[in-house]
């Protein structure tokens, strides 16, 4: 069966790169914008894996996994930022990789390739 | 003659000449007007003990360069902190012979005026005769006062010599102030780039490396995205560089391999240096170089001085690297042949910020030197003009 995953970001070109590479390598993609809405999906879908962003307008990545780690308590979470610097911070403490972003995505691609497989 | 003296010692004294050469003169004129035939003023050199010659006049005989704080006529000043005569033979000459100074073959008679104030010593007056000479009361008087006029010019020497270094230090705090203020505009900065441009660039570098997977393998439309990618990767890197330059994590040290770290750094580049023709040459410690250190931040540091490597060597050449052991030491020599760097900006090439790249930002040397330095350890450069350059890198050996 294919894997779902969520792809929290404000950025649209963000969303749009992400969901064509993930389709590609045969998971289905569900898109977020804002914090908000991630939750409103992981309520009404279910999700195998969120790729979340830290700084978003609204209800920030933080916020949002906080709320998932009470809720969903084993549903893997990659933080995916822009900002090296939270990495002590936030790394290892609930998610389950902490991913600068960059336009190889490869380290992203093979992040979540890893985690799909460790739970199966 | 007394005042007549007086006046043209103060008129050299107040001269706008060099402080040495007002000495010079008022020695000049002691050997002219003084039952002398030679004058030497010596300057206390307070760190290496010695009374050193400044200036001298009259006859060359017997003229010592410098004396030691326990030497001749003038040690024993020293210790006394007293003018002291001396002639030979005469009432006095036990003095004479018990100084054993070298400076005084040839001489009968001489004396020594302590150039000092309260709180220091700043040398000494030093008057030689090859005749007995009895000094009257009027001009002992007179050599009393000069040598006060000669103190009050050590003193200005002195001062000017302070005042100097201390425009140096201002001048060097300055600059210290401005490459902060530098840095926490860029601390500032960095986040903003962080996110306003990171974010375009991977959907830019990220489509553009889609469509490099859609178009055909010999369309001509590769070159173009191959531009894109590349380009777009290169921005990135000057991105995580500013931004690591900002970070300045604590260091976390345990004990590990320097071997190890550095083939972790070459194998980083292995596919690089294939682009680019280079050969790697490795001459590594056979047994492993343990050294305590953070793995993460040594590895940024070599990554840095490879990188510059490459740079150096885009049409081909070889990277030497060579790990050893030097008494308590160990060294990583990375060598290359990339032409080496011209040698009126070697003594910049650790500044932050300077480039001599097109799309450099100057901060990998700094960076590299801030992480080697952290780590007590030391970084120097052997620049060979028109073949290239080894960077030595020391850490103290666990
Ligand atoms: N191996 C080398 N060969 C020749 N020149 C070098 C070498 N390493 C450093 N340099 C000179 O020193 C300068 C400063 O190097 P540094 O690594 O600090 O900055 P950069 O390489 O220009 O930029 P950055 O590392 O931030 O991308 C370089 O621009 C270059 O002129
Ligand atoms: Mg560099």
């Amino acid at each position: 069966m294919k894997k779902r995953v969520l792809v929290v970001d404000d950025e649209e070109g963000i969303r749009l790169l992400y969901k064509e590479e993930l389709e590609e390598e045969g998971c289905e993609v569900t898109l977020a914008a804002s914090g908000e809405e991630a939750i409103e999906k992981l309520e009404s879908d279910s999700i195998d894996l969120v790729l979340l962003d830290i700084k978003m307008p609204g209800m920030d990545g933080v916020e949002v996994l906080r709320k998932v780690k009470e809720k969903w308590k084993d549903l893997p979470v990659i933080l995916c930022t822009a900002y090296p610097h939270y990495k002590n911070e936030f790394g290892t403490w609930a998610s389950e990789a902490y991913i600068v972003k960059s336009s190889d995505l490869r380290e992203l691609i093979d992040t979540i390739k890893n985690i799909l497989e460790m739970k199966q | 003659m007394g005042y007549d003296i007086l006046t043209r010692v103060i008129e050299f004294t107040e001269s706008d000449l060099a402080i040495d050469s007002r000495m010079g003169k008022v020695a000049g004129l002691l050997v002219k007007e003084f039952p002398f035939d030679s004058c030497a003023i010596y300057a206390w050199d307070d760190k290496e003990k010695l009374f050193k010659l400044n200036v001298a006049a009259g006859s060359r005989k017997g003229r010592v360069e410098s004396y030691g704080q326990n030497q001749g006529l003038p040690g024993l000043a020293r210790k006394t902190k007293k003018h002291l005569e001396a002639y030979k033979p005469g009432p006095e000459g036990i003095l004479w012979q018990e100084t054993e100074d070298r400076g005084l073959k040839g001489f009968k008679g001489a004396c020594v005026y302590p150039l000092k104030d309260r709180q220091r010593w700043y040398g000494l007056l030093y008057l030689k005769s090859a005749k007995k000479v009895e000094l009257s009361p009027g001009e002992k008087k007179l050599l009393e006062v000069i040598s006060r006029l000669l103190v009050s010019n050590f003193k200005c020497k002195h001062h000017s010599q302070s005042l100097k270094k201390a425009g140096t230090k201002i001048k060097d705090i300055h600059s210290r102030l401005t490459q902060a203020e530098k840095l926490i505009v860029l601390g500032e900065l960095s986040a903003t780039f962080a996110h306003e441009i990171r974010n375009p660039l991977v959907s830019l570098g990220g489509f553009a490396a889609r469509l490099k997977k859609k178009i055909e393998p010999d369309s001509p439309f590769n070159v173009y995205v191959d531009y894109m990618v590349n380009e777009v990767r290169r921005l990135e890197q000057i991105i995580n560089n500013i931004l690591r330059y900002t970070e300045q994590k604590e260091a976390v040290f345990e004990g590990t391999d320097l071997n190890n770290i550095l083939s972790e750094s070459l194998a980083f580049f292995s596919e690089v240096f294939k682009k680019h023709d280079i050969e790697i040459v490795e001459g590594f410690a056979r047994k492993p170089l343990r050294v305590m250190a953070d793995r993460h931040q040594l590895k940024i540091a070599f990554d840095n001085l490879i990188a510059n490597a490459i740079q150096s060597m885009e049409k081909g050449g070889k990277l030497t690297v060579s790990t050893s052991r030097e008494k308590s030491w160990a060294v990583v020599d990375l060598t290359d042949n990339g032409g080496g760097i011209e040698p009126r900006y070697i003594n910049n090439i650790f500044e932050p910020f300077f480039t001599t790249k097109k799309y450099g930002t100057g901060l990998g040397l700094d960076i590299t030197k801030r992480i080697i330095t952290k780590h007590k350890g030391r970084i120097d450069v052997d620049n060979k003009m028109g073949q290239g350059v080894t960077f030595s890198v020391k850490l103290r050996r666990a």
